[in-house]
C-alpha cells in the first residue's frame, strides 16, 4: 500500500501538520483547491502533537541521539529548461533542546514485580522495551535524589527510588505499607512500570495553550463547523501563587461575590473596575504609554486585587503597557461566561486534537494526506521566482500553484537568534489546590519567583480530560525562556511541589515523573521573505502566548494571499441536513450515471437550507 | 417535535444524567449568552427551571438560567427554529466508524446501507463527514451515525482523533485481496492504541460476489477474528448481501453493552464524550 504514487499535480502543496499549516489546509480544500498535505513524521500535528507516555518516551529519545546527517540527492535530472532547484534545509532537531527527564517514583511496585504473569504477552514485551529506553536523569540529580534516603517516612522512601538505581529498594516493606496504609488508606503509588503500562491513556501535549472561548480559534472551530469532531472541557478556575501558597482568582461575578478571600470593600472596587475597564475612557488615554500596573496603583485597589488583575486576568508582567493590559484584561473577560465559569476551554485528549480536526475537514473536501513523506526541493522557474513543483523524498516531481510549509525546514536560513519557550510536564499524584472535586481543571498563573524569573503559566489537567490516568494530573509549565527550561522552572517546581529538592513540603502533590525542553518561539518568524519564491509560505506558528490568536492569524493571512478572493473556512454543510438523491424516488436513473454531479447537487441543497 | 423546546438542565441534574453513557459521541454545549434567552421564552412563569422534554433523545443542553439575561425574541427564534430542524425522536444513538485498506468497498458498504445503492466508481463523497440512519430494533429507535476515513487509509495517515469516542469499529478487508488480510494486524494495533478500550469491534470480509476470485478462505477469516475476540461477517455491497444485517448486528449489540454498561455502572472506565462540542447553535449569531 505504501508504495503508491502520489497524484502528480495539487494546487496547493502542505509541509508540515502543525495547527497554521492544518487550519490553511482546511480552508483551501474547503473552497475547492487540490490539497497535498504532507508531513515527515510517522504523526500528526509537528510539534503541537499530543504524545502517549510512551510515544513521548520515544520522542524524547529521538532527540537524544544524534541526528545522522541526511545525504543530499542529486534530483537535477527531473529539471526542465529554465528551472532551477532549491533544496528545503534538512528537518532541524534543533527546534527542541535542553531535554531533561526525571523520574521520582519507584520502578515497580513489589507485587507487581511478584505477578509476572501478565495476561497479554505483547504488553509485557512493550512494558519491558520501554524500561529499557528510559532515559535517565543526569548524574548530579541522582545525587541529590539520593541524599533524600534519610529522611524517613513512606512517602519519601518510596520517593527517592530513581529508576537506574531500583535494586536497592525497600527491604522492610511490611512495615513501609502499614505506614502508609495509617496516612492514606486508599491512595497507592503509582509506579513508573504503572505510568508505562497504562501509557496509551496519557496525552501530552508538547505546546500548552488553551483556547478562550471568544478566541479566534473557538470563533473560526465553530464558525468551520470543525468543532463537530472534537471536545471540550471547561477550565473550571483561575489559581495564582501568591506568598508561598495557591489561591483561586475570583473572575466571574458569582466567585467575586462567593469569594472568601476578598472583603466586602474590595469585592465592590474589583466589579467596578472590570466594569469600567471594558470601555475606553479618558482616564486610560491619561495613561498611555505609561505601564499597566502604574494604573492599577493608582487606582488604589490593594495588594490582593492588583495581583489578580495584572498576573491572572491580565496575565502581563510590571512593565507591559497599559493599552496591552487593557486589551489582554477584555479579551478575558469577554471569554468569561460564554461556556463556563472561566474564559477558557481545553480540548478532550490534548491539543493536539486540534490540527488533526481541521486536517480531517480537509481530507473530507478531497485533501489527500500522507505522514512519512517529505518534500526535498522546490523546483523554481528562473524567470518568475516561483515555485512550480516540488520534488518528494522519493523523487517525485508534484507540480503546485503554491507551497506552505513549516519554519523548521528552511529553519537555518532564518539570521537572527531565535527565541526560545521553556517547558515543563509533570506527572503528579495530587492537584495544587485540593477541592471538593477531583476532576478540576486549573490555570495557575505563578508571577517570577524571583527576581529575574520569568512569568510562568502552568495548566494543571485533571484525567477527565483524558490526557492522564485516574490519581494522576498531568502539568504543563510554560514560560519565556531566559535560561534552560530546567533553569527557569526547576524553582518553580520545587516551590508548587513535593520532589526530593523540596523534601519539607510533604502537603503539596508529588511529581513522579517530569521532563524539561525548550522549544524554539517562531513568532518572530516571517511569512515571506527567507529568498525563497514569492509562492512559498512559511509557518511558525509556535509562540508564547496562552491563546491561539497568533496561529490562526498567520494561517489566515497565507490564505488570503493563496486565495484573496476566497471565504476563509466557511461551514461545512452538517451531513443532518444533507439530503440525498438516493432518497428521492423521483431520480433512480440518474444516481447510477452521473455520481459527481449528484454531489454537488447534495451540497448546493444543504446550503440552501441553512 | 413539537413541544419539547424547553430543556433546561441545571448542572446538578446533568451529574444523574445517565443516558449520557448511551451516547458518548455528542454532547452539545450552547452559549450561555446566546442560548438561554431562549428558553426563557418558553419557561411560563410559576413552572420549575428543569423540564423533562416529550423528546426521548438523550442529548443535553447543559444550561444555567440566567435571571439577569436579556430576553431577546430575535435570538428565541433562531434557537428555536434549530431546535426543531435538529431535535430527533431516538433513544440511542451510536457513533460507527469504518476502516481498512484503500479500495476494500468501505464506502460503498456505508451507501449501500445509508441510501440503498451502489456507487459506481470509487465512491468517494466529497463533503460528507458522516451519513445517519435511524433503525428500530426492538421497538427501540437507534441512530446511527457512520464515519468513512476520507481517504486518509490510502497512505496510512488517519488521524488519531478519528477514534476518539466511536462505539464501534468495522475492520474491513476484501476477500478477493489477500494484502488486505494481511493488513488487519496493522490495523488492530491502531485501533489498541488510540480508540476506547470497550469499543465493539467487527471483522468484515467484504465483495463475496466475487466467490471466483476469494484469495481468503472464510474458515481463515473466522479464526484470526475469534482470536481477536471480534465478530465475523461475509458482505457484499454491490449485491447488498448482508449489508443491512451487518449494521443491525452491529446496532444489537452496542445496545446490548450500552444495558449492561447501566447495570454494572462501572465509573472506573471514563467515557469519551464527558467533554462537550461545541454546539452548531453558536452559530445562530452569525446567522
Ligand atoms: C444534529 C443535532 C445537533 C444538535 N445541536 C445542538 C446544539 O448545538 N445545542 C443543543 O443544545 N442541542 C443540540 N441538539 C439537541 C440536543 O442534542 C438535545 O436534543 C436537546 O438538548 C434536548 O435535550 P435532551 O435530549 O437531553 O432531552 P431529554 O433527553 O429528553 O432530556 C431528558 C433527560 O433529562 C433527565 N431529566 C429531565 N428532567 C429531569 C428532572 N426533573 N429530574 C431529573 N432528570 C431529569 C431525564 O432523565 C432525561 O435523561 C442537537 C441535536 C441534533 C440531532
Ligand atoms: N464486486 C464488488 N465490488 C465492490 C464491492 N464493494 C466495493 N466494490 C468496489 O471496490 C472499489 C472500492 O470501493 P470503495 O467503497 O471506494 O472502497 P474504500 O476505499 O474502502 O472506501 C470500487 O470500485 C467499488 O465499486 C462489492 O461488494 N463487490
Ligand atoms: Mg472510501
Amino acid at each position: 500500500m505504501a508504495a503508491e504514487e502520489l497524484p502528480s499535480e495539487f494546487d496547493v502543496v502542505i509541509l508540515g501538520t502543525g495547527l497554521p499549516e492544518s487550519v490553511v489546509a482546511a480552508a483551501c480544500s474547503r473552497v475547492g483547491q487540490r490539497v497535498l498535505h504532507l508531513d515527515r513524521r510517522s504523526y500528526y500535528a509537528a510539534n503541537w502533537a499530543s504524545f502517549t507516555f510512551n510515544g513521548l518516551l520515544s520522542w524524547i529519545q529521538q532527540y537524544q541521539e544524534e541526528p545522522q546527517p541526511k545525504e543530499v540527492q542529486d534530483w537535477s535530472s527531473l529539471l526542465d529548461e529554465g528551472e532551477e532547484l532549491v533544496y528545503l534545509s534538512n528537518p532541524d532537531s534543533a527546534s527542541i533542546s535542553n531535554l531533561q527527564v526525571f523520574c521520582f517514583t519507584s520502578e515497580e511496585d513489589e507485587e507487581e514485580a511478584q505477578s509476572s504473569d501478565l495476561p497479554n504477552p505483547t504488553e509485557e514485551k512493550a512494558v519491558n522495551e520501554d524500561t529499557d529506553v528510559k532515559p535517565s536523569a543526569d548524574s548530579n540529580e541522582e545525587a541529590t535524589t539520593e541524599k533524600q534516603e534519610t529522611v524517613g517516612g513512606a512517602e519519601e522512601e518510596q520517593l527517592q527510588v530513581t529508576p537506574t538505581e531500583g535494586e536497592e529498594q525497600d527491604t522492610d516493606k511490611p512495615h513501609l505499607s502499614t505506614a502508609q496504609s495509617q496516612l492514606e488508606p486508599t491512595r497507592k503509588r503509582i509506579t513508573y512500570a504503572h505510568l508505562v503500562k497504562e501509557g496509551r491513556r496519557f496525552n501530552i501535549d508538547l505546546v500548552s495553550k488553551l483556547m478562550y472561548s471568544r478566541g479566534s480559534l473557538v470563533d473560526l472551530l465553530i464558525k468551520s463547523n470543525v468543532s463537530r469532531y472534537a471536545e471540550f472541557k471547561n477550565v473550571t478556575r483561575i489559581l495564582t501563587y501568591r506568598n508561598g501558597n495557591v489561591e483561586q482568582v475570583p473572575c466571574s461575578r458569582a466567585d467575586v461575590f462567593a469569594s472568601r478571600q476578598l472583603s466586602v470593600v474590595e469585592k465592590r472596587k474589583l466589579m467596578r473596575f472590570l466594569t469600567s475597564c471594558m470601555e475606553e475612557t479618558e482616564e486610560h488615554q491619561a495613561y498611555s504609554g505609561r505601564p499597566y500596573l502604574e494604573f492599577l496603583c493608582d487606582q488604589k485597589l490593594g495588594d490582593n486585587l492588583q495581583h489578580f488583575l495584572l498576573h491572572s486576568i491580565a496575565m502581563v508582567t510590571e512593565d507591559t503597557p497599559i493599552e496591552e493590559g487593557l486589551a489582554a484584561t477584555r479579551h478575558f473577560l469577554r471569554s468569561l461566561g460564554r461556556y463556563g465559569n472561566t474564559p477558557f476551554l481545553f480540548p478532550l485528549y490534548g491539543l493536539g486534537e486540534i490540527p488533526q480536526c481541521f486536517c480531517r475537514m480537509c481530507a473530507v473536501f478531497g485533501g489527500i494526506y500522507c505522514l512519512r513523506h517529505s518534500v526535498d526541493c522546490l523546483v523554481v522557474d528562473k524567470d518568475t521566482n516561483r515555485c512550480k513543483a516540488v520534488i518528494d523524498n522519493r523523487g517525485q516531481r508534484i507540480s503546485c500553484s503554491h507551497f506552505v510549509v513549516e519554519d523548521s525546514y528552511v529553519g537555518k536560513k532564518a539570521a537572527a537568534p531565535r527565541r526560545l519557550l521553556s517547558r515543563a510536564v509533570l506527572i503528579t499524584d495530587g492537584s495544587v489546590l485540593p477541592s471538593d472535586s477531583d476532576q478540576q481543571v486549573s490555570m495557575v498563573t505563578i508571577p517570577p519567583v524571583a527576581a529575574r524569573y520569568p512569568v510562568v503559566k502552568m495548566v494543571e489537567l485533571c484525567p477527565s480530560t483524558m490526557t492522564c490516568i485516574p490519581g494522576t494530573y498531568l502539568v504543563h509549565l510554560t514560560c519565556q525562556s531566559a535560561g534552560s527550561a530546567y533553569e527557569d522552572l526547576a524553582p518553580v517546581v520545587t516551590r508548587c511541589f513535593h520532589t526530593p529538592d523540596s523534601p519539607d513540603q510533604e502537603n503539596r502533590p508529588s511529581v513522579l515523573w517530569c521532563v524539561y525542553f525548550n522549544m524554539v518561539d517562531g513568532s518572530g518568524v516571517e511569512l515571506e521573505g527567507h529568498g525563497l519564491p514569492s509562492n512559498v509560505y512559511v509557518c511558525s506558528g509556535l509562540d508564547s502566548t496562552l491563546g491561539h490568536e497568533y496561529a490562526i492569524r498567520q494561517a489566515e493571512l497565507i490564505f488570503q494571499k493563496i486565495l484573496p478572493e476566497e471565504d476563509f473556512c466557511p461551514p461545512a454543510p452538517n451531513p443532518e441536513d444533507i439530503i440525498y438523491d438516493g432518497e428521492n424516488p423521483s431520480t433512480p436513473a440518474g444516481e447510477e450515471d452521473e455520481d459527481g454531479a449528484g454531489e454537488e447537487g447534495k451540497r448546493e441543497q444543504s446550503q440552501t437550507q441553512e | 417535535m413539537t413541544s419539547s423546546s424547553a430543556v433546561v438542565l441545571l448542572p446538578e441534574l446533568l451529574r444523574i444524567h445517565d443516558q449520557r453513557k448511551r451516547c458518548p459521541a455528542q454532547l452539545w454545549l450552547c452559549p450561555l449568552d446566546e442560548v438561554t434567552y431562549a428558553y426563557q421564552v418558553v419557561i411560563s412563569p410559576g413552572t420549575s427551571p428543569c423540564f423533562a422534554s416529550t423528546c426521548t433523545g438523550h442529548h443535553t443542553c447543559r444550561q444555567r438560567l440566567q435571571s439577569s439575561a436579556l430576553l431577546s425574541l430575535w435570538a428565541s427564534l433562531l434557537c428555536l427554529f434549530q431546535f426543531s430542524v435538529s431535535m430527533e425522536d431516538y433513544d440511542y444513538l451510536f457513533k460507527i466508524v469504518l476502516i481498512g485498506n484503500a479500495g476494500v468497498g468501505k464506502t460503498c458498504l456505508v451507501r449501500r446501507f445509508t441510501q440503498g445503492l451502489f456507487p459506481p466508481g470509487q465512491g468517494a463523497t466529497i463533503g460528507v463527514d458522516f451519513m445517519i440512519k435511524t433503525v428500530d430494533i426492538k421497538g427501540e429507535k437507534v441512530k446511527l451515525q457512520i464515519w468513512d476515513t476520507a481517504g486518509q487509509e490510502r497512505f496510512r495517515s488517519i488521524t488519531q482523533s478519528y477514534y476518539r469516542s466511536a462505539n464501534a469499529l468495522i475492520l474491513t478487508y476484501d476477500i478477493t485481496c489477500e494484502d488486505s488480510f494481511r493488513c488487519l494486524p496493522e490495523w488492530l494495533r491502531e485501533i489498541e492504541q488510540y480508540a476506547n478500550n470497550q469499543v465493539v469491534t467487527i471483522l468484515v470480509g467484504n465483495k463475496i460476489d466475487l466467490a471466483e476470485k476469494r484469495e481468503v478462505l472464510r474458515q481463515r477469516a473466522e479464526d484470526f477474528a475469534e482470536a481477536q475476540s471480534m465478530l465475523y461477517l461475509e458482505t457484499s455491497a454491490k449485491e447488498s448481501d448482508n449489508v443491512e444485517k451487518l449494521f443491525l448486528d452491529l446496532a444489537c449489540e452496542l445496545i446490548r453493552e450500552a444495558k449492561q454498561n447501566k447495570l454494572d455502572n462501572n465509573d472506573t472506565a471514563p467515557m469519551p464524550g464527558e467533554g462537550k462540542t461545541i454546539s452548531y447553535l453558536s452559530c445562530c449569531s452569525l446567522m
